[in-house]
């Protein structure tokens, strides 16, 4: 299924079940952003360069997946 | 401060060990459903007579895997495993700091729990604790539209069957279990735990 049938199939549920499908992929996504931005952590990118593949601050990537010691 | 029974104060901090464990940033009823689990007790001996199927491994394994969300993935070709897979395995070490605030599918449900328990209490359907206990968390858990339920109804576990094993706990002898409201005002009974509450979402 490519990104044409996702959305597709997205868009032709019922308002409840469209919202509920956008929950489940928030919540897939979130997932993977923090599984990826360890990966990439561990790489010794920064937070700067993560933000920036990321599409955000450096402080709302820091803020959200900073581990305890981590530097700024 | 109120008093509050220690079954209370025990599964919010096992909730918030889920949370940590998970590296989760907020606490929410599914956390709260497997801490209660985790501690064991009168009350959760009563919803496993109610529901065997619900251990608190089943329940860890259900919220581990997002399983009230695969039915909506796959509606759309995703399999989430295969999309996780391709960030490579986690990694040890510490998660993320966590920040102890309550989830507002949560939020949404304690006063509304709450306000119906005390209108059963005020009905004299339900024996009169001396302190508010776990029971009072497991009802609010078990709120409709909670993501608890959400994950119960995707283990085939019935939140109503568990609610009226919740309520048995709680009914005075000779009494019969009263019907859960559906509606109710938030209470005197809900205000003692929101301020209960609030503490742990203050840190």
């Amino acid at each position: 299924m490519d990104l044409d049938d996702v959305t597709a199939t997205a868009t032709r549920a019922e308002p409840r079940e469209g919202l509920r499908t956008a929950l489940a992929l928030r919540r897939l996504a979130e997932r993977l952003e923090a599984l990826h931005v360890r990966a990439a952590r561990e790489q010794g990118l920064s937070w700067a360069e993560i933000a920036a593949e990321l599409q955000v601050t450096r402080q709302t990537v820091h803020k959200k997946h900073a581990r305890p010691g981590d530097p700024r | 401060m109120p008093d509050f029974d220690d079954s209370l104060v025990t599964a919010h901090h096992a909730a918030e060990h889920e949370v940590e464990r998970r590296g989760d940033r907020s606490v929410g009823s599914a956390h709260v459903l497997v801490g209660l689990l985790a501690i064991g007790g009168v009350v959760v001996e009563a919803v496993q007579r109610a529901e065997p199927a619900l251990t608190v491994t089943a329940a860890r394994e259900a919220l581990d895997r997002d399983a009230d969300d695969l039915p909506h993935l796959e509606r759309l070709g995703v399999d989430p495993e295969r999309v996780l897979a391709s960030a490579g395995p986690p990694s040890p070490g510490p998660r993320p700091k966590v920040r102890h605030f309550y989830a507002a599918e949560f939020q949404q449900a304690m006063a509304p729990a709450s306000a119906k328990l005390a209108r059963l209490r005020k009905a004299g359907d339900l024996t009169h604790e001396r302190k508010p206990g776990s029971a009072v968390l497991w009802l609010q858990v078990l709120e409709p539209g909670t993501r608890a339920t959400q994950l119960l109804a995707a283990m085939d576990v019935s939140p109503d069957r568990l609610r009226e094993a919740v309520l048995i706990t709680l009914t005075s002898p000779g009494r019969p279990i009263p019907t859960w409201p559906s509606m109710s005002r938030p209470s005197t009974a809900w205000r003692l735990t929101d301020a209960f509450l609030r503490r742990f979402s203050a840190r």
